[in-house]
């Protein structure tokens, strides 16, 4: 954390190999977060680019005050994803077309179990509350901890907890086609 | 309330012991309790986790990558702007690595590239790393370069 620190210390005054390492750092975990959210990888990447390129212009603004750095970018890449979808005026990019089949009927319970395609999931995070999909994306996307993820959505751990139980709940349900 | 609260935690301590390595049965083992609850949310889960590893393409990467570079070049060509400048600027670099080379040396400068933050020798490192950088020509070489100092960095 203490490197980390130092690295957007380094980067707010203009050190451009100091924000290329935090690039470098966060763009899969961003990416990931944004595909779950929008279920369209070319609509991701134009957006996850979006984001860091607001994340290098506001960078100045971030102050190490209780909030992380990732819990900084990860609210930065929510907000562009919020404007985004008030632009475009619709939530979900996946067709019923496109995405594989969400049960196997022959055997709907072992369909939550095996390999899954992002689009199987993100249709059926579609079912969640936007809390517990923020949940999910931040969780098995991003893959941050749960600390993290309460510190990013402004919520005890233990509520973050819940959200993430009642969430899974909710996806199996949904994939087993039940 | 109070079961669920619980079980709100042990899904948690397995999900944490899954992405370190640990398998669904392992967990189990800990809960046998609540194995027949706790089996097919760790499932679905762990799926779930698999499917939303999606790696970006390669080529957006390396675009993306371009990009950003563009992006963090506007203030560097401030400085540039002047046709005076550009010739001082390039005096500034020359002189730059006189200087390194004659009075820090050779032995110096390699024993930096491996110095950590709070170690006397990292502002030599990270004078080479600019130096580098200043003379790199093309815009692709550049990006290449800083992906390499940031994979160091990583390592």
């Amino acid at each position: 954390m203490q490197n980390e620190e130092n690295l957007v210390r380094r980067a707010q005054c203009g050190e451009g190999e100091a924000f290329t390492q935090l690039y470098e750092t966060y763009f899969d975990r961003i990416y990931r977060y944004v595909t779950v959210k929008v279920g369209d990888r070319v609509e991701a990447e134009d957006l996850t680019q979006e984001v860091f390129i607001k994340a290098l212009r506001s960078l100045g603004s971030f102050r190490w005050k209780g909030v992380s750095f990732s819990a900084w970018l990860f609210r930065l890449a929510h907000n562009h994803l919020v404007d985004y979808w008030r632009k475009k005026g619709k939530r979900i990019m996946v067709s019923l077309e496109d995405a594989p089949p969400i049960a196997d009927n022959s055997n709907p319970q072992l369909a939550a179990e095996q390999n899954l395609e992002i689009e199987q999931v993100v249709l059926a995070a579609e079912g969640l509350t936007p809390a517990q999909k923020e949940v999910i994306s931040l969780r098995f996307a991003a893959d941050l901890p749960i600390a993290e993820v309460a510190r990013i959505m402004g919520k005890s751990e233990g509520a973050i907890k819940a959200l993430q139980h009642s969430a899974i709940v909710s996806l199996r349900k949904k994939l087993a086609g039940r | 309330m109070k079961g669920n609260h619980r079980l709100d935690d042990i899904l948690e301590e397995c999900l944490e012991r899954l992405g370190k390595g640990g398998t669904v049965e392992q967990c189990l083992q800990g809960y046998p309790e609540q194995a027949v609850e706790l089996r097919p949310l760790l499932l679905t889960a762990q799926a779930v986790k698999r499917a939303a590893a999606v790696p970006p393409r390669r080529e957006f990467k390396a675009k993306a990558r371009c990009e950003l570079y563009r992006a963090l070049e506007p203030a560097a060509e401030k400085k540039t702007s002047r046709p005076f400048l550009i010739w001082q600027h390039g005096w500034v670099v020359a002189c730059a690595i006189v200087l390194t080379v004659l009075l820090a040396g050779t032995g110096t400068v390699f024993a930096a590239g491996n110095s950590m933050p709070d170690e006397p020798l990292y502002p030599v490192k990270l004078a080479t790393e600019q130096i580098q950088i200043r003379l790199t020509p093309s815009n692709l070489k550049k990006a290449e370069l800083y992906a390499s100092l940031a994979e160091k960095r990583v390592e």
